[in-house]
C-alpha cells in the first residue's frame, strides 16, 4: 500500500534518517503525529509529547488534543510553533 | 464521531491517565479544564471498559454522558413525559375514532339533503359506532319521506353514509305524457307508428308545434286509454335563407386623421388630463386602459382615447359582379340550418329585384324526422 512517509524517506536517500516518528503540520491548524510515546504536558497553550529521540513541544492557542491513540495523535487549534528537544 | 461517550474526570496526573487509556482505546477531543478536570470522548462501546479502568486507577469520574442520534432517541424514549403524552394521545385518538362525527348524504336532486341530515343526526352524530342501528335509521328515513325506492345507511370510519334513491315511476303513471309535436314545418313523407293515435297522414303539410300523435288509444270497449305515444314521423322540410344586395349605398370610412386623449385615473377618479378635445365632426373612438403601476395598492390607470375622423362615400356595386359570391353566402347560411345526416332532395334559387335592392332566396328540401 502507498505510504506517504516511506515515499519521502526513499526520495531522500542521501540523508540518513534514524528517527522513528513522523509529524505533519497542516496549515498551522492541525498537526498529525505518528510514533509518539505519550503525552507529557497538556494545556490549551502547550501540548508536549515524547518521541523516541526526545520531546516535541507544540505551542499555540486553543489547542485541543483531537485524537489520541497508542501510536498516533492529532492536535487542532492555532499552531504557532513546533519545537523538538533532543 | 457521530455517537460518542463523553467523560469528565478529575485527575492530578492527567497526562499519565490519558496516556494509559490511549494504549487500549482511541480517545478524542481531549480538553483540559480548570481544577485538574479533563474532558474527553470515546466510542460508546469502549465506555464500560474505560469506566472500569478509571475506577481501578481510583480516578474520580465527574460525569459520563452519551451523545448521538441513537442516544438522543433513547433519551427521548426514556422520557416519561413524552411517553405519557403519546399514550394519552393514542388513547384519545382511539376513543375519538369510536364515535361518528359526520353525516354524508348521497341522493338525487329532488330529495332535500338537509332534511335527511336533520333526521339522521340525533341518532348518529357523537354516538358510539357500535351502538348505531343502521336498519332502524333506514326505516325512519322510509317513514319520513315518500316515494323512495332505495335507502341504505352505513358507518364508514367516522362518517354515517346515507344513500337514498327516489322512486322512478313510468311516465304513464306520472300523468306526464304528452302528444308528439312536429319539430319543423314540412310535408309528411313516412310514418312508423308504434303506439298512440295518429293525427296526420302521409302528404299532410304540418307547421312546427302541430300535434302528430295523441297520447291515447281507443280500446275495444270504445274507451280512451292513456298511453305514451311512440312513433317515427318523417317529412320533407323546407329550409330557406335570404341575402339582400344593395347596388347603391353610403359607406363610412376612416380618413386617417386621429387625435389621442390621455387621462390618468386613480380609482376611476380623473387626476390628470392632457386637455385634448376631439376636433372632428364625425368620428369613432377606441379606449384603451393600461395599468401604470403593477400593484393593487396604487391602481393608477392610463386611459388612452383615440378619435378617428370618419367621412362618408357612395359605393356602387353591380349585382352581376357579386352574384356568385352572394349565392355562395346564401348556400352557406342554409347549410348552417341543416342537421347532421340531412340529405338535400331539391334546391331552388329565387332572385327578386326592387329598386337598388336585389334579394336572393335559396331554398332546399331535406327529409328528416320531425316527431318521435
Amino acid at each position: 500500500m502507498f505510504n506517504f512517509f516511506n515515499e519521502i524517506r526513499n526520495s531522500a536517500r542521501k540523508i540518513k534518517i534514524t528517527g522513528r516518528y513522523n509529524l505533519v503540520n497542516i496549515s498551522g491548524e492541525l498537526v498529525y503525529v505518528e510514533g509518539h510515546k505519550g503525552i507529557t504536558l497538556l494545556s490549551s497553550d502547550i501540548i508536549s509529547f515524547k518521541v523516541k529521540e526526545g520531546r516535541i513541544n507544540i505551542f499555540g492557542k486553543n489547542l485541543i488534543l483531537s485524537e489520541l491513540a497508542d501510536d498516533t495523535l492529532k492536535i487542532s487549534g492555532q499552531i504557532d510553533k513546533i519545537e523538538a528537544d533532543r | 464521531m457521530k455517537s460518542y461517550c463523553k467523560f469528565e474526570v478529575k485527575a492530578l496526573r492527567k497526562e499519565k491517565c490519558i496516556n494509559e487509556l490511549s494504549k487500549s482505546f482511541l480517545i478524542a477531543e481531549i480538553k483540559e479544564k480548570e481544577g485538574n478536570v479533563l474532558e474527553f470522548k470515546v466510542f460508546p462501546n469502549d465506555a464500560k471498559k474505560i469506566k472500569k479502568e478509571l475506577e481501578k486507577k481510583e480516578i474520580k469520574i465527574l460525569s459520563i454522558s452519551f451523545r448521538g442520534i441513537y442516544y438522543t432517541i433513547l433519551n427521548v424514549l426514556k422520557s416519561w413525559g413524552i411517553i405519557a403524552g403519546l399514550v394519552i394521545g393514542l388513547a384519545f385518538f382511539f376513543i375519538e375514532t369510536m364515535f361518528v362525527k359526520d353525516v354524508e348524504v348521497w341522493c338525487d336532486e329532488q330529495i332535500s339533503e338537509s332534511e335527511i341530515v336533520a333526521l339522521v343526526k340525533p341518532y348518529s352524530v357523537n354516538k358510539i359506532r357500535s351502538t348505531i342501528n343502521t336498519k332502524d335509521i333506514e326505516v325512519k328515513i322510509y317513514d319520513s319521506f315518500e316515494n323512495l325506492s332505495f335507502v341504505s345507511v352505513a358507518v364508514v370510519g367516522q362518517v354515517l353514509i346515507v344513500n337514498v334513491k327516489q322512486e322512478v315511476k313510468p311516465s304513464e303513471m306520472e300523468d306526464k305524457i304528452s302528444p308528439i309535436l312536429a319539430s319543423d314545418d314540412g310535408r309528411i313523407t313516412n310514418i312508423e307508428l308504434v303506439q298512440g293515435t295518429l293525427c296526420v297522414k302521409v302528404g299532410d303539410i304540418v307547421k312546427k308545434g302541430d300535434q302528430l300523435v295523441m297520447p291515447y288509444v281507443i280500446n275495444s270497449d270504445g274507451e280512451q286509454q292513456k298511453i305514451m305515444p311512440k312513433a317515427k314521423i318523417y317529412a320533407d322540410v323546407w329550409l330557406a335563407s335570404e341575402v339582400n344586395h344593395n347596388s347603391h349605398y353610403e359607406e363610412q370610412y376612416r380618413t386617417g386623421k386621429q387625435v389621442v386623449k390621455n387621462e390618468v385615473l386613480l380609482c376611476n377618479l380623473k387626476i390628470y388630463d392632457n386637455n385634448q378635445t376631439c376636433p372632428f365632426e364625425n368620428y369613432d373612438t377606441i379606449i384603451k386602459d393600461k395599468k401604470i403601476i403593477e400593484n393593487n395598492i396604487l391602481p393608477f390607470i392610463l386611459r388612452e382615447t383615440t378619435y378617428y375622423e370618419l367621412a362618408s362615400r357612395v359605393v356602387e356595386e353591380n349585382f352581376e359582379d357579386v352574384k356568385d359570391e352572394i349565392l355562395e353566402r346564401c348556400k352557406e347560411n342554409n347549410l348552417q340550418k341543416m342537421e347532421e345526416y340531412d340529405i338535400i332532395k331539391r334546391e331552388n334559387i329565387i332572385i327578386k329585384q326592387a329598386g337598388n335592392i336585389t334579394t336572393v332566396i335559396y331554398t332546399s328540401v331535406v327529409n328528416r324526422e320531425i316527431g318521435g
